[in-house]
């Protein structure tokens, strides 16, 4: 005979006590494994969404706001071999308007591909459509309502070399709406989801060729995007170091020419503007440059003659024989000065625009004195000075201009008209580059050329020399590798694992306790035979071992059945997830998966938490004496006076005044209120329990009387740990339901002030294409047609977009690269819009703090308090690093949390910051609305209609911003909801405890009870004595959880938006009641239904 | 303070245990302190059989614990085969109870859960090598045969009769060969006939195996049996007759 045979017969015949044990174990063990595999399914799904949307590719070169040749794959293609698959693509947004125009879908990513592209799919389901034909995914089609064959309408924002902001930049007629049939449906699973940002939800795709989208948007050969993927894994070194040889200058738009004419070789761009890094680096590395700038300005003016719409140019060197100019002076030409009738000395004045943000043309005028006149046939009369202004260059006759800025044609006259007929765009002054950078210099550049002498330099000289000093990183052309970067993304995703964990705490924590009364009720009906073992020699460790090795056989035993029951539990999670709890995850449905290491991370967690559970509730029992053992009798534990309950009664008197000293602070300001009340209730939870213990424990229920009540209550003293057990579960249980409940945000209070969560915004808007006007004047209006008295009382706060992976709480992936957003900080202040939770220093004006940087290459920004904790993982203080349009790495710190809001998902930096680091990001895409609250809901809504009308074009999407706001609330209302569902299982297996320690202490004090019957007492009386004892219990255990609920919302209570529950919580609470009530009115019923006196006889 | 001990033909047997000032006091839940043996001496030699008989209350179970070290005086020391006892940590006590002692309870004490054979050698599992486990067996085996239940062996304890149950406990006591037998009203629970044959195989055992038996009974007829009977009355130990005195 051994040990363990002891042990095996011991489980055989207490196989009843231990069946409870076991299912305690079990299923504590299925939330508590199931909520590891709802981590592993979610980490998995979007690991899986993660490949489904990229397919095969690895590694995306997507050079922000800049088109390359189509030819540079090719090039690519030829370095890295025929191994890799280098695919093209032109990626647009759009918009897709069902054929009968009854549905439509905004921010489609359309997308022209070639063959190549379909090699990088996993399973290719779809093969390239034929011209005016598209391939759209699931999730469009069914948003649209179409199938194949059906047509639908494309609006596709038309390419722009130059940012539309730029001056001489056309703002009109920037889309192209495209008719085309639906060929086929790609599948959400496969490539048909593919997009460059991580999301649990697929996007809007629509597949066209790329030649044809090319055609249409008249970007022949260019693409924007390059993507690689290889069986064999490809590095970024690999891909960078191919894209080192194959770029050309052509690329990052770059245009060499020879003008035979001028002798000269030129560098410009179809950008009008030179960026900066590339002038810069030209003028540095390539000698004997002549810098140019070319302006059109509005009208030259000598005295009372004025010429209107002409070119001018600033250079430096300026040729010799005008060396000695001055930057307030200017050359003029022949024809201007007798056109002015301006001579040598003369002052001339010159009207031009500048552009500010949002489009906005300041006209200014500068003053130069004429410091020579040049002949018409001097060398400055250049016709190739102006660049390509578009609207311009390619048109013959001035009535036919179309510049990006406002020109008035009944200006131009004859004289006009013949000199842009002999001339065209020839600068008719000429002034200094310093005098002519500082007035039309500007984000874009201060540079429209650069010249070199063509007996110096060839073209192949100026390229290689470029190519040589320029690096293609510096015009954001890197290719990164955007599978890591994806899987990192669902990696670090939030992890659903612990947050079930969290969820489920008190679930597990009452299926413990009750797996731990359990135990201790088979312990103590086994008292004797701890005694006899320690009488016959057992060590009290032996013995102790020995009832442990029975719980660990019970505890693997129900982990194991726990483990089966997981699977079922995680799958109905995941369901739920999917249907019920869907507000969590954004529509998204989970593929159930489970690793072998979180099977054996669940199974050791459980039974290492049912084993500490069972040695915890059990280890008093091995303490005591082995005669008290022997007598068979369980431990009474009601001693009046102990030590202990003045110990406990210095416990309650420190939590408590803890409590209070912290409540004070908070309320004086000295502390975050939310965690101070909510740190004050579980004290104040303690301080309660102790004061429980120290009344259960004490004398004072000596005092009580010799009623039947006090008699009821005296007697739960007896077994006061399953008391104080019974009532800490339900005290917890209630606690969690206040907590809970109060803290459902109801985002319709309150969100007319501007503190609120709106930011006093009544409507938020998004549009897939740049508006680049200011819509809060009148021109801007006119644009959009909106320029209607309903509409006077109308505001917009824009905001500009740097494209990046949406950082709200809709997207369980952890964004790698988030959403940027610039706003003009002003606008935000002057309304004081939003709550501040959170700013790096003391400050009546935090938005103004978008203003101010301390160090070079920092940007100050402030983000929505739950994106910062919950999807970046930042705090206020610190960094995150961006790269700029150029490549170049920059710091955002985060020196402001906003309380939850509507500006979830992304950080937000001043716009001048903004367009310091992404000039060529062109318009606004954000409008946060201001209209009178007071309207009425009609009013709102014809407004509105009118506003989405007016900006269909742009694909502009309206709604609400306690819409908004309540997308968000609807994320942590349904963890809140599956906080209580869990909560609320807690509470069934609490009360199913509370029947358990009513059945028994019952049957504990079967003889006592039996004496009552015996000298008179009716049955019904006693029972009556029974349910006074355990209402107590329940009662307690309520008010202690209320009384905690309470103050642990307090904040909640204060706080702007919230609308208490209060009839769901007290119909919870009530249930809560009845359902304590019925259990242990059944429990004690069943056990009192047996004779009562044979048990006195057994005595 | 008198210093009891039995007379012994052989002088050479030597004092197996002995009870200096034995005293134990109880705390009543108002805090006050009830005396529940008051200053013991007793010296038993090895071999012997003592009986001590007393009232319901006197004192005598107490008295049994504090010997068998299932309890401690208030004061007093317990010195067995000239070890003191209060001086023994839990393991020691635990192998003096395992191996020196045997205990006979009034209610046997057997567990519900392991059948007659794995009551008896339940004690020698508490430290046991394999061989000394495989000797076990063969002795319970030999012990249950003795007691004439060679036939219960498989069975569990809840199927046997009262006076079956009582002879597992005292194989269940001599398993390990006990020096000393302590036995606290071993016939006590059970029938008039039950209880003779009990008390008759406790006194045949206690010859055959060598063993000194100290029983605590109401029983005088089982006292009786003893060479000595002491008395306690009071939490006072006293012989029952004088020729059980020095």
């Amino acid at each position: 005979m051994t040990i363990w045979h002891l042990i095996k017969q011991s489980i055989k015949f207490h196989w009843r006590t231990h069946l409870g044990v076991l299912l305690g174990v079990a299923v504590s063990a299925s939330v508590l494994i199931g909520a590891l595999i709802v981590g592993d399914s979610v980490r998995y799904t979007l690991k899986e969404q993660a490949l489904q949307r990229l397919g095969k590719t690895q590694l995306a070169m997507a050079p922000p706001n800049r088109y390359t040749r189509a030819d540079l794959a090719k090039g690519l293609q030829s370095e890295l071999g025929e191994d890799v698959v280098v695919a093209p693509v032109l990626l647009s947004p759009g918009i897709a308007i069902r054929g009968d125009s009854t549905a439509r879908v905004n921010s489609v990513q359309i997308i022209g591909i070639n063959d190549n592209f379909l090699k990088l799919a996993r399973k290719p389901d779809f093969t390239l459509p034929s011209e005016d034909n598209v391939v759209i995914n699931q999730r469009m089609a069914h948003q649209l309502g179409v199938t194949e064959d059906d047509d639908i309408l494309l609006t596709i924002e038309k390419a722009s070399l130059m940012s539309r902001d730029a001056p001489m930049a056309i703002a009109e007629d920037f889309h192209v709406s495209l008719r085309v049939t639906v060929s086929a449906i790609a599948s959400d699973s496969g490539i048909g989801r593919f997009s460059l940002n991580s999301s649990q939800v697929a996007p809007y795709n629509a597949f066209v060729p790329l030649e044809w989208l090319q055609k249409k948007l008249e970007l022949q050969d260019q693409i924007n995007l390059v993507l690689t993927g290889s069986e064999y894994e490809i590095t970024t070194t690999e891909a960078n170091s191919a894209l080192g040889k194959a770029w050309e200058l052509a690329d990052a738009g770059l245009e060499i020419r020879e003008l035979p004419d001028q002798n000269v070789i030129e560098i410009r761009t179809p950008r009008i503007f030179l960026e900066p890094a590339i002038a810069n680096t030209a003028v540095e590395k390539i000698p004997d440059s002549t810098r140019i700038l070319t302006y059109f300005v509005n009208q030259i003016k000598h005295e009372q003659r004025t010429v209107p719409y002409s070119v001018v140019t600033a250079l430096n060197p300026i040729p010799e024989q005008y060396s000695n100019i001055k930057d307030d002076e200017v050359i003029i030409n022949r024809w201007l000065a007798d056109d002015l009738k301006a001579r040598t000395a003369d002052m001339i004045e010159m009207t031009y625009f500048t552009f500010g943000p949002m489009r906005k043309l300041e006209e200014r005028t500068a003053s130069f004195k004429v410091h020579d006149v040049a002949s018409m046939d001097s060398s400055l009369m250049d016709p190739e000075l102006m660049p390509d202004f578009p609207g311009l260059h390619s048109v013959n006759n001035c009535r036919d201009w179309e510049p990006g800025i406002p020109v008035d044609l009944d200006h131009i006259k004859d004289e006009d008209e013949d000199y842009w007929d002999e001339y065209k765009g020839t600068p008719k002054v000429f002034l200094t580059l310093q005098a002519g950078q500082s007035i039309w210099g500007n984000r874009f550049g201060d540079l429209t050329a650069l010249r070199y002498p063509s007996d110096m330099y060839s073209i192949t000289d100026i390229e290689t020399k470029l190519k040589q000093n320029l690096e293609p990183a510096a015009f954001g052309m890197l290719f990164q590798d955007v599978r890591e970067r994806a899987i990192t993304a669902s990696s670090r995703s939030i992890d659903f694992g612990q947050l079930f964990l969290s969820l489920s705490f008190f679930l597990i924590a009452s299926a413990l306790i009750l797996t731990g009364l359990l135990f201790v009720f088979g312990v103590q009906l086994r008292t004797e035979e701890s005694g006899t073992l320690l009488s016959l020699g057992f060590l009290r460790g032996q013995v102790q071992r020995l009832l442990l090795a029975e719980g660990a056989v019970i505890s693997v035993a129900g982990t194991l059945l726990g483990l089966i029951i997981s699977i079922f539990y995680t799958r109905i999670v995941l369901i739920a997830l999917s249907t019920v709890w869907r507000g969590a995850v954004g529509n998204t449905s989970f593929y159930y998966h489970a690793t072998p290491q979180t099977f054996i991370v669940g199974i050791l967690a459980s039974i290492i938490a049912s084993l500490l559970t069972i040695w915890i509730a059990s280890r008093r029992q091995f303490k005591r004496n082995i005669r008290e053992l022997l007598s068979g009798i369980p431990e009474t534990q009601g001693k009046a006076g102990t030590k202990r309950s003045s110990f406990t009664l210095w416990i309650a008197l420190v939590s408590g005044i803890s409590a209070l000293v912290i409540i004070i602070a908070a309320l004086s300001g000295r502390a975050s209120q939310t965690a101070a009340f909510f740190v004050s209730s579980a004290l104040l939870l303690i301080c309660c329990l102790a004061l429980i213990h120290s009344f259960l424990t004490g004398r004072s229920l000596s005092i009580m009387g010799h009623g039947l009540s006090s008699m009821g209550m005296r007697n739960s003293s007896r077994r006061w740990g399953r008391s104080l057990a019974t009532i800490a579960v339900l005290a917890c249980g209630c606690f969690i339901t206040i907590a809970v409940g109060a803290n459902r945000k109801d985002v319709t209070q309150n969100a007319r002030k501007r503190s609120s969560g709106t930011g006093g915004f009544v409507y938020y808007g998004e549009s897939v294409l740049p508006v680049i006007h200011d819509l809060n004047t009148s021109e801007g209006r006119k644009v959009f047609r909106m320029d209607n008295p309903a509409m006077t009382d109308v505001r917009f706060v824009p905001m500009r977009i740097h494209e990046g992976e949406d950082a709200s709480c809709l997207n369980l992936n952890q964004p790698q690269n988030p959403t940027l957003m610039g706003v003009n900080p002003q606008m935000m202040h002057t309304r004081s819009a939003f709550s501040f939770v959170k700013t790096m220093e003391e400050t009546d004006s935090p938005w103004l703090l978008l203003n101010s940087s301390q160090e070079p290459d920092t940007v100050n920004a402030v983000a929505d308090q739950n994106t910062l904790t919950w999807s970046v993982g930042k705090a206020v203080g610190d960094t995150m690093t961006f790269v700029d349009e150029s490549g170049k790495a920059f710091n955002v710190r985060i020196v402001g949390a906003i309380a939850s809001s509507i500006l979830q998902g992304s950080l937000i930096i001043s716009e001048e910051n903004f367009i310091q680091r992404y000039p060529s990001e062109s318009g606004y895409r954000v409008f946060l609305v201001d209209a009178p609250w007071s309207w009425s809901k009609s009013k709102k809504i014809d407004v509105s209609r009118s506003i989405m009308n007016a900006m269909q074009d742009v694909g502009t999407e309206l709604m609400t911003t306690t819409s908004r706001l309540a997308m968000f609330n609807t994320v942590q209302n349904t963890y809140l909801s599956i906080f209580q569902s869990l909560g609320g299982l807690a509470l069934m297996l609490g009360s199913i405890g509370l029947g358990i320690v009513v059945a028994r202490n019952v049957m504990e004090r079967r003889s006592e009870l039996a004496l009552l019957q015996a000298v008179g007492y009716q049955k019904l009386s006693i029972q009556h004595l029974v349910l006074i004892e355990h209402i107590f219990l329940l009662v307690m255990g309520l008010v202690v959880g209320v009384l905690a609920g309470v103050v642990a919302v307090i904040p909640t209570l204060r706080s702007a938006g919230v609308e208490i529950p209060y009839l769901s919580l007290s119909l919870t609470l009530l249930g809560i009641l009845v359902s304590g009530v019925l259990w242990t009115w059944l429990a004690s019923r069943l056990v009192l239904r047996s004779p009562l006196l044979n048990a006195l006889r057994n005595e | 303070m008198d210093t009891y001990t039995h007379s012994n033909q052989n002088s050479s047997e030597k004092v197996i245990l002995k009870l200096e000032s034995i005293s134990r006091h109880y705390e009543n839940p108002a805090g006050e302190s009830i005396p529940v043996l008051q200053s013991i001496n007793l010296q038993v030699k090895t071999g012997d059989s003592i009986a001590i008989v007393g009232p319901s209350g006197s004192g005598k179970s107490t008295l049994l614990n504090i010997i068998g070290a299932l309890d401690s005086p208030t004061s007093g020391r317990v010195l067995f085969q000239d070890r003191d006892l209060s001086r023994l940590d839990e393991k020691e006590l635990a192998a003096l109870r395992n191996r020196q002692v045997g205990f006979i309870f009034q209610l046997h004490h057997l567990l519900p859960q392991y059948t007659v054979l794995e009551n008896v050698l339940i004690p020698t599992l508490a430290n046991a090598s394999k061989n000394r486990l495989n000797r076990a067996e063969r002795r319970a085996r030999d012990l249950l045969n003795r007691v004439g239940l060679e036939s219960r062996m498989s069975y569990r304890p809840g199927i046997l009769s009262g006076g079956e149950r009582q002879r597992v406990a005292v194989v269940r006591a001599l398993i390990n060969n006990p020096k000393i037998l302590l036995a606290d009203e071993p016939t006590g629970s059970l029938d008039r006939s039950s209880a003779d044959e009990v008390a008759k195989l406790i006194m045949e055992l206690k010859h055959e195996q060598n063993v000194t038996l100290i029983l605590v009974t109401h029983s005088l007829e089982l006292a009786d049996r003893m060479k000595y009977i002491f008395e306690l009355t009071d939490g006072i130990l006293k012989p029952y007759n004088e020729e059980d005195s020095i």
